[in-house]
């Protein structure tokens, strides 16, 4: 084993010692640090300069001791390291496949799930890369995003890279490698989301905001019926998603809070982002979305609660669930904010 | 925008054909990946604006010191200094002029107003000074005329400099002097790089590392005499080796002119200079006759019994302190010098200039090491050897050959890390000197853990200080692969942290670590002087701190005046009156964790405490 190959090993190693455990992406950071180090090896000459990751990524470990910073900050150092390797390193098919390999065990493997549909689609993003005449940094970063954005449940959907693949291997398209870089720089940034990135993207902005002041609700209003809600004082919105209404399609009526209407598009399914059921659901993300973060990693989803104005003034609303819905649709009206 | 405008001028100066092009490409890349981050962060926006743009600076420092497609010369160097410099003036000017500073502009403006020299009038009318500082009063030391005049201990050379910048704008004209002469410094440096004989690309490499990072990026863009300083003392080099009395005596005149403490560089550089060794009188006997003139005293506010020898203990203090104090060290406030330091022990096979250089400061150094205020007083790190800085980059590009790809990316990062803290919070460039650094500070802020205690500190001498000093020497004779500093430093990091996890022997109360609930700190911030008392946290009747402690006995070194009663972790402890002096207090932790001191009744000063 080479000397290059033992340091990484041994600041991977480190990590381990240094990473807190307070989410799978903290968990995961030894395997982060290690793909960097052996991605490091790739970029030859520049490995010094592109390892120093390691030791950043621990530095960043310690110093932020809440979760959206510190995630944030391991992604800007990744991407940074991942990109900056990927434009210096001398490519040919073995150095970009492993580019590819380690960038889709970052985007899709944590936490590591569906492990066969999961190597098809790496299977699918080699394919991609394949398919270009030359290996290139655009070549990679394209893998990359069609791989992302590969639903994989279901199965059937797997075959979108091998499409993509045929596409490119019609067009051969040439890139100038800083795109390629600039591409894969951006999808890595949010690996520790990267959930979010591929089935709720605008939801991104989510993230940083702080924790809004909420006052708590919790109730379920079955098809038809409804319920009188004294407003809490200084509070000015309500906070309402749908149960077992993934199929419900934009506009559909799911209540009211007195007149004013709540419809598919307002609010979605709470659950119709995540990684099992995004594909199948037929809800838009709502208009002015309030959800909260749910996971980390590929699993990362962000629930499909809405913002929705209380009228102005109000000391009681009454809210109805709509009549007509299926029998198991629920309206969730989560909390006042 | 101003800063985006002079990173699209800047690859213009260096850059040609197809590296041209690549390197706009970047550009745009790299404002496409900082647009989506910007929408993502929770941090200081200016921060992140400010670290942002030190990072392209590094990237560009980067490809300039690997590319072929370069055009280079030391009036190119000049002019990057120059497009980076104008950056810098408004970044420092986020917080009034701070330490000696507001003096020079007073000094400037009072010969300008008044053709004087007398502050007396400035003093009592700050309301119209460019200084935007209304508190400001004779300083501890300053002389007294005979008729009740007011000047500024500090020489007047540098108030004279910056007459024509003032009156073309002001402060900002005045900061601009000062930013010519860190233009004019660097272009010297890169002048004398050549002339000892470093070669193109090594000088290219170790440029940035000079012109863009502390110290000299502290300083080019303040109102403090140590980057002209600088240029003067390069100058008077090149002028020395050159044989050139024309360039190297004006050179040093203006030395010492600046500051008489200049003088014990001077005067050596001088003898050796000299055939002749009366011609020495004239650098002495010229700026003497001058600081006599104005002060009524040769040595100004000095006295010769500071030349006097010190302790031992004091000069090993200074010398260790300046080499590795985590506030005010080489190794943390300036790492590249350390490849400097480390020329030294290569003696034989440095350049000349090099030699030349640190043989003149010699005594400089050697009557800096045992004095009180070696790490600089109130003011950004380094000050008292900024002027030396120019030779150890020499000293620096001499090694550089023999230096490992993964120690030069080490450095650059620690170094981006300073600028970007250095630039975006300018105020915190000036540290009380209480024995933290600002990394510890902040890491024990956040974590209300000690961390300050793993950065060595010759202030307050800790364990670290010691274990700093063999791991330096350690480097400096060890040549480190670069397969090695990855690991290492994870490695560290590691250690650091799982180190951090046991709560601390020692607890110093005013630290950052301590979870203060009310009082205050004792002596206040902006004493004079104030790393020479003995400091503390004042709490006054139901004010109480928060520390992290091991279970067992403890020594508290606590002043209460008029006596007080104490509560430790709820057990009761009352104090007779010490008056001014601490004494020892046996205290009982009674479990590990964290431990509430609050005070009963009166009022007392905790200094620290110790496990037993």
């Amino acid at each position: 084993m080479s000397l290059p190959v033992a340091s990484s090993l041994a600041a991977a190693a480190a990590l381990f010692a240094v990473a807190p455990q307070a989410t799978p992406i903290d968990r995961a950071l030894p395997l982060v640090g290690l793909l960097l180090a052996l991605l490091a090896l790739l970029a030859e000459r520049w490995w010094a300069a592109v390892v120093m990751a390691l030791p950043l990524l621990a530095l960043a470990a310690i110093s932020f001791s809440d979760d959206y910073s510190r995630l944030l900050a391991y992604g800007v150092i990744t991407a940074i390291a991942f990109a900056a390797a990927l434009y210096v390193a001398p490519l040919d098919r073995w150095r970009a496949s492993a580019f590819v390999i380690a960038g889709v065990l970052l985007l899709r493997w944590i936490p590591p799930r569906h492990v066969v549909r999961e190597l098809v689609v790496m299977a699918g993003a080699l394919a991609i890369l394949h398919a270009f005449r030359r290996p290139s940094a655009f070549a990679v970063a394209l893998a990359l995003l069609i791989a992302l954005f590969t639903p994989g449940v279901p199965m059937r959907t797997a075959v979108l890279p091998f499409l993509v693949a045929a596409i490119v291997f019609v067009v051969r398209p040439r890139v100038p490698a800083i795109v390629g870089a600039l591409l894969a720089a951006l999808l890595l940034l949010f690996f520790p989301w990267s959930g979010v990135l591929a089935r709720a993207t605008p939801l991104l902005r989510l993230l940083p905001r702080p924790e809004a002041r909420r006052h708590g609700v919790n109730i379920a209003l079955a098809p038809g019926e409804s319920t009188t809600l004294e407003v809490p004082w200084n509070m000015r919105w309500l906070i309402v998603s749908a149960s077992n209404a993934s199929r419900m399609k934009r506009g559909e009526l799911l209540g009211r809070i007195d007149d004013q209407p709540i419809r598919i598009g307002d609010v979605a399914d709470w659950g119709a982002r995540r990684r099992e059921h995004s594909y199948q659901s037929r809800n838009p993300l709502p208009r002015d979305p309030a959800g909260k973060l749910r996971a980390y990693g590929y699993d990362a989803w962000i629930d499909g609660a809405g913002r929705i104005a209380l009228p102005a003034g109000a000391q009681h609303i009454t809210v109805t669930a709509d009549g007509a819905l299926d029998k198991e649709v629920r309206l969730q009206i989560e909390a006042f904010q | 925008m101003i800063a985006a405008l002079i990173f699209l001028l800047l690859p213009l100066v260096v850059f040609r054909g197809r590296l041209l092009l690549r390197w706009y490409g970047f550009e745009l890349a790299s404002y496409g990946f900082a647009f989506v981050v910007r929408r993502q962060l929770t941090i200081d926006p200016y921060f992140a604006v400010v670290l942002f743009f030190t990072l392209k600076l590094a990237a560009f420092a980067l490809v300039l010191a690997n590319a072929k497609e370069v055009k280079w010369s030391a009036n190119r160097a000049a002019l990057i200094a120059a497009l980076i410099y104008a950056l810098l003036v408004p970044a420092m000017l986020r917080t009034s002029i701070d330490g000696d500073e507001p003096y020079y502009l007073l000094a400037t403006e009072s010969l300008i107003h008044d053709r004087d020299l007398d502050l007396a009038n400035q003093y009592r009318d700050l309301a119209h000074s460019q200084t935007g500082r209304t508190d400001l009063g004779p300083q501890l030391g300053d002389p007294i005329g005979p008729h009740g005049e007011r000047p500024s201990r500090h020489e007047p050379f540098l108030a004279l400099l910056l007459i024509p910048g003032y009156l073309l704008g002001g402060l900002r004209g005045a900061i601009a002097t000062v930013v010519l002469f860190g233009v004019l410094l660097v272009r010297s440096t890169v002048r004398m790089l050549e002339d000892e004989g470093i070669d193109d690309g090594t000088i290219r490499a170790v440029f940035p590392f000079f012109a863009f990072a502390p110290p000299v990026l502290f300083y080019a863009a303040r109102i403090w005499p140590e980057v002209p300083g600088a240029f003067f003392f390069v100058e008077a080099l090149r002028g020395v080796r050159q044989r050139r009395p024309k360039r190297w005596l004006p050179a040093l005149l203006g030395l010492v002119l600046l500051k008489l403490r200049f003088l014990l560089v001077g005067a050596p550089l001088a003898a050796m200079a000299f055939r002749r060794k009366r011609m020495l009188l004239i650098v002495v006997a010229i700026p003497a006759a001058i600081v006599f003139f104005i002060s009524g005293s040769v040595t100004n506010v000095h006295h010769w019994r500071e030349l006097l020898p010190y302790a031992p203990k004091n000069y090993l203090a200074g010398l260790c302190g300046l080499l590795v104090d985590g506030a005010a060290g080489i190794a943390f406030q300036a790492p590249f010098y350390l490849l400097g330091i480390a020329a030294l022990f290569r003696w034989r096979r440095t350049p000349e200039g090099f030699r030349l250089g640190m043989i003149a400061a010699a005594l400089y150094i050697l009557y800096l090491l045992p004095r009180s205020e070696w790490h600089g007083g109130w003011s950004p790190p380094l000050r008292y050897i900024v002027f030396l800085m120019p030779v150890l980059a020499l000293g620096a590009a001499a090694m550089w050959e023999r230096l490992s790809a993964g120690v030069v990316a080490l450095l650059s990062l620690w170094t981006i890390g300073l600028v970007a803290h250095g630039v975006a919070f300018p105020w915190r460039l000036f540290h009380i000197a209480n024995g933290e650094s600002e990394m510890g500070e902040w890491l024990s802020m956040h974590t209300h853990v000690d961390y300050s205690r793993f950065f060595p500190s010759f202030i307050r001498i800790n364990e670290a200080a010691w274990i700093g000093v063999a791991v330096l020497l350690v480097l400096l004779f060890v040549r480190l692969r670069s397969e090695f500093v990855a690991p290492l430093a994870t490695i560290a990091v590691a250690a650091l942290a799982f180190a951090a996890t046991r709560p601390p022997t020692h607890v110093e109360f005013e630290d950052a670590h301590v979870e203060h609930l009310g009082g205050e700190l004792y002596p206040p911030e902006y004493t004079v002087a104030r790393f020479s008392y003995r400091g503390g946290w004042l709490l006054r009747e139901g004010e109480a701190l928060a520390v992290n402690a091991r279970r067992g006995s403890w020594t508290m070194q606590i002043r209460a005046p008029q006596g007080a009663a104490i509560d430790v972790g709820g057990r009761g402890y009352s104090l007779r009156p010490t008056g001014e002096e601490y004494v020892k207090l046996r205290v009982e932790v009674p479990r590990e964790g964290r431990v509430v001191v609050r005070v009963v009744a009166g009022g007392v000063i905790l200094d620290r405490m110790d496990r037993d």
